[in-house]
């Protein structure tokens, strides 16, 4: 059961066992002491939701006030008006601080709506003065100009938005603003005290959930940036590396989560682990990547900063986290880690002997077993664990795999729609004997 | 603690409200003090999502003569020096450095070959009212298809900072050109 759902309902009961003699007064009070930060764990979040969700659109609101260009007004009063919202913003955030509300619905709100105006500070300036510049110039500035926000007002909304915008940079960079771009990781590296601070305050609680989200966003960014500056067969292994490591964090650093929402690491990495599995399971991505002139980096070649460089750090930081993160795993004998864990190992092998063979077929039935063997045993794990959702998220993958298999097959129609009623009586059978049993979580 | 916060908070407005601050004054110290150049433009009409309708901007000579061996990357920020020609209009005559007392601006390179690169145009943008500034592309069009018709901005420029102050078509400010087109319009 959901832990806040169980608060409320055990401190709904309590007068209730007092009375009957179950329990005693001092033991109440601790179970109440110690349960109800947990049962109002979940109105508080409600509560940021909607405050961030209110500064969201009160921030989109100014951006499209100031995109519609209000050249009536005159330079000067629009220069003077680009800052006013910034301002009271910043006197806002004294305000929520002197006031004792950080941390809580004001301090989400503020954060968001400082983040927003700065950015829209700098637009209205840009407009008012016709300054150029491309969208990542711009995001750049935006991004650097509101570091602080999030720590100075323990904002988790003021972080996710920055996440957004230093992504959106990083992704955007290559299209005309290199020179900076090796400052992605230690500048994002300035935010992971805070994000340690997060997931020791309640890494199972809804800011740890977006704070994961904003690390898958800000690896996905890494991982995606440095794709075309990586010469030759490396930046294969680059999403795999990518994937398996946000997949592995869930696994070892979010062992007591009760659901996939409380554990978005483990969720997303498995979703982009399988999503890999299914693209290699394809014999046309192995010629793609078996081919002389797949990957060559000639348009950024003499491109300024260290973008070469900042390709191959991000290779050793993914190759470093993932080794780090698998032996983890075996450390804590979490072996059935590994069945999705060993996905850059699985693609290493198949290029290896399909370099060795010169040929890309290999690598095809390499990743179809290692797939299916992944599939299999992950649909054991659940049926052992009697969890019904684990269960029917395995058998889909496997159903996936097998599907586009015959999808490529020139099998006939005939067999294809039999092999589809047999895959999709399989699911109906497990369910019901899942269901059956009694053992369902 | 809530004091260190608190004054963290000051100290960090007053960075972002100065850095700010700081760039509105240069701008607007070259609008005021800066030397006038007039750059060839052609303008049409695209759309950022952050900052809104513009009315983007070319100039001309954007191609330079680099040093033989020198090599520049795509997306390079470099100084471009500026002259007036006989005709009036300025262009960018050449690479230069930032210590240059003679009028330059920043540029970006947009791809080198040889000895030869090619520039992102400094001037890339003018902002406009989103309904006006398709109008003023439309017009512009329509009327560079029937006769030979002048685009061009007026840029001040001082110590490296350029401004554009305004879009001139066929050698009138654009509200103005626009004002009239509705004016034969109705008429």
């Amino acid at each position: 059961m959901n832990s806040r759902v169980f608060a409320r309902k055990l401190l709904a009961e309590l007068p209730k066992l007092v009375s009957s003699g179950v329990l005693d007064e001092d033991s109440s009070l601790k179970l109440r002491e110690y349960y109800e930060p947990k049962a109002a764990d979940g109105a508080n979040l409600t509560v940021l939701v909607f405050a961030a969700l209110g500064a969201l659109l009160i921030g989109g609101g100014l951006i499209l006030l100031v995109a519609h260009n209000w050249d009536e007004l005159g330079r000067h009063a629009r220069a003077v008006l680009s800052i006013l919202p910034l301002l009271f913003c910043q006197i806002m955030s004294l305000w929520v601080v002197l006031t004792g509300r950080r941390g809580g619905a004001w301090s989400e709100g503020t954060g968001i709506a400082w983040h927003l105006t700065t950015g829209a500070a700098i637009a209205l300036i840009s407009q008012t003065y016709h300054i150029g510049g491309t969208v990542p110039d711009f995001l750049f500035g935006w991004a650097l100009l509101t570091i602080p926000v999030t720590y100075l007002i323990s904002s988790v909304g003021a972080f996710s938005l920055w996440v957004l915008t230093w992504s959106a940079w990083q992704l955007s960079a290559f299209a005309g603003q290199m020179e900076f771009s090796w400052l992605f990781w230690p500048v994002s590296l300035i935010f992971l005290p805070y994000i340690m601070g997060v997931y020791r305050d309640n890494r199972y609680g809804g800011r740890a959930a977006l704070v994961s989200l904003a690390v898958v966003a800000l690896t996905g960014a890494g991982c995606f940036s440095s794709y075309l500056f990586l010469k030759g067969q490396m930046s294969v292994y680059l999403a795999p590396l990518a994937a398996t490591s946000i997949y592995l964090m869930g696994v070892n650093c979010f062992k007591e989560a009760e659901n996939p929402r409380q554990n978005p690491l483990l969720s997303l990495g498995a979703l982009a682990v399988a999503i890999l599995i299914l693209v290699f399971s394809y014999e046309d991505i192995w010629r793609h990547v078996m081919s002389r002139y797949a990957y060559s980096f000639r348009d950024f070649k003499g491109a300024p900063g260290w973008w070469t460089p900042y390709g191959y750090a991000n290779f050793a930081l993914f190759l470093l986290s993932w080794t780090a993160l698998l032996f983890g795993a075996l450390k804590n004998k979490v072996y059935h880690a590994l069945s999705f864990g060993l996905l850059p190992a699985a693609v290493f092998v198949s290029w290896l002997l399909n370099k060795s063979m010169a040929s890309y077929f290999p690598g095809v039935i390499i990743i179809n077993i290692y797939g299916l063997a992944a599939g299999v045993f992950l649909v054991t794990r659940a049926s052992k664990a009697g969890s019904i959702w684990a269960l029917n998220r395995a058998m889909a993958f496997i159903a996936t795999l097998i599907a586009l298999r015959f999808f490529d097959s020139d099998l006939s129609i005939l067999l294809k729609g039999v092999s589809f009623i047999i895959i999709g009586a399989i699911f109906l059978a497990a369910n019901f004997k899942m269901t059956r049993k009694g053992r369902v979580k | 603690m809530k004091r260190l916060i608190i004054i963290s908070i000051a100290l960090f407005s007053l960075i972002q409200i100065g850095a700010l601050g700081k760039k509105i004054f240069a701008l607007e110290d070259a609008l005021a003090t800066g030397e006038l150049h007039l750059f060839k433009a052609a303008p049409i009409d695209p759309y950022d999502p952050f900052r809104g309708r513009y009315v983007a901007l070319s100039q001309e000579n954007l191609r330079m003569k680099v040093e033989e061996g020198k090599v520049y990357g795509k997306g390079e920020s470099i100084w471009v020096s500026v002259v007036k020609g006989e005709d009036g209009y300025s262009s960018f005559a050449g690479l230069t450095f930032k210590e240059d007392p003679a009028p330059k601006v920043r540029a970006r390179v947009r791809y080198s070959s040889g000895d030869t690169l090619t520039i992102d145009p400094p001037f890339s943008r003018f902002y406009m009212n989103d309904k006006r500034a398709p109008q003023a592309e439309r017009a512009y069009r329509k009327r560079q298809r029937r006769e030979e018709l002048g685009a061009y901005i007026a840029v001040r420029l001082k110590d490296g900072v350029g401004v554009i102050e305004d879009l001139y078509i066929d050698g009138k400010k654009i509200d103005e050109y626009l004002r009239e087109e509705d004016e034969r319009k109705h008429d």
